[in-house]
C-alpha cells in the first residue's frame, strides 16, 4: 500500500461474527444503536442458542447503549461504542466500552422504584431498573479514560422474564 | 412515523405501523400520537400489533402521550406482542394502562365512522 493511498472510511457499525460471540463498533447515536441492534438480530440473534436470550439482550443493549449516547456522549461528537458479546454456558456475557464522560459519582445509578401512581407517572427512568432486572453481574468501571460496563444475561433468568 | 387512525365515534383507534419504538423515534411517536388524539374522542386505543421492540424511551413516549391527552381522554393499549408486553410488566406499567387482547376486544362492537 502506498503512503498516499487513502484509508477507506469504515462504515459503522462494523460487525464481526466470531465463533464464540460477536464484536461490533458503532457510532454513538440513537440511529446507529437501532441499526446495530437490527443487524445483530438478523445476523446473529436468531441463531441457536443465542436466540433464547436475544429478546432480553436486545432490550438491555438498547438501554445501556442509549444511555451512553444520551449521557456519556452528550458533550461529544463522533463518539464510538464498542460492544463485545460472548456466548458461554452461563449465558451471554456483554461488555460495552466508550470514551465518553464518566458516570456521575463514578457508579451506576440506583434502580429507582417505579410504581403505578397515575397522577405522577414518570416518563423516564425505566431504563436502569429494566437492566438490573434482566441482568446478572452488572458492573461499571472507569479505566484509561474509558467507561466499561459488563453484564450477563443468564439462561434461566431470561427464560423466566421474556 | 406510520400511525393510522380510524374513528369509532366514542373511540379513536390508532394503529402503529412501525416495527420498533425506541430512542431514535420516541419523540416523533409521542408528537404523532398527541396530534392524532388532540380534540378526539374520550377513548384513544393504541394498537401495537406490529411493534416487535419497545425500549424504555418508547415506553416513556407512551406514558408522555397519555399525560398529554385532553381532560376526560384515556389512552388504552391493544395487541401487545410478547416482548412489548414484557416491558410493560417489568416496569409495572401494565397496572397503569388498560390493556386489551386485540382491537376488537377494545372496541366492543363499536362501528367505524370513518
Amino acid at each position: 500500500m502506498s503512503a498516499e493511498q487513502a484509508i477507506p472510511e469504515l462504515k459503522l457499525p462494523v460487525c464481526h461474527i466470531l465463533k464464540e460471540g460477536v464484536q461490533i463498533t458503532l457510532c454513538a447515536t440513537s440511529e446507529d444503536v437501532r441499526d446495530a441492534l437490527i443487524a445483530l438480530r438478523q445476523d446473529w440473534g436468531h441463531l441457536d442458542p443465542a436466540m433464547a436470550l436475544w429478546p432480553a439482550a436486545e432490550l438491555v443493549l438498547a438501554e445501556t447503549m442509549n444511555n451512553i449516547v444520551e449521557h456519556a456522549m452528550a458533550r461529544h461528537d463522533q463518539g464510538k461504542i464498542g460492544l463485545y458479546i460472548k456466548l458461554g454456558q452461563s449465558g451471554l456475557s456483554c461488555c460495552l466500552n466508550d470514551d465518553g464522560d464518566p458516570m456521575p459519582g463514578g457508579a451506576l445509578p440506583e434502580a429507582a422504584v417505579t410504581g403505578p401512581c397515575p397522577d405522577d407517572l414518570p416518563e423516564g427512568g425505566f431504563g436502569w431498573p429494566l437492566v438490573r432486572c434482566l441482568t446478572h453481574d452488572l458492573s461499571y468501571e472507569r479505566a484509561s479514560g474509558e467507561n466499561i460496563l459488563r453484564f450477563r444475561l443468564a439462561w434461566n433468568k431470561a427464560a423466566t422474564t421474556s | 412515523m406510520k400511525l393510522e387512525q380510524q374513528n369509532f365515534g366514542t373511540a379513536l383507534l390508532i394503529t402503529v405501523g412501525e416495527d420498533r419504538i425506541d430512542a431514535a423515534v420516541a419523540i416523533q411517536f409521542k408528537d404523532g400520537l398527541r396530534s392524532l388524539a388532540d380534540g378526539g374522542p374520550e377513548r384513544v386505543i393504541l394498537d401495537l400489533q406490529q411493534v416487535q421492540f419497545l425500549d424504555s424511551s418508547g415506553l416513556g413516549a407512551v406514558v408522555a402521550a397519555m399525560k398529554l391527552l385532553g381532560p376526560g381522554q384515556t389512552l388504552e393499549l391493544a395487541n401487545l406482542t410478547p416482548v412489548v408486553a414484557n416491558v410493560f410488566r417489568l416496569t409495572r406499567m401494565d397496572r397503569v394502562f388498560t390493556i386489551h387482547d386485540d382491537a376488537d376486544a377494545a372496541l366492543g362492537g363499536l362501528a367505524n365512522v370513518g
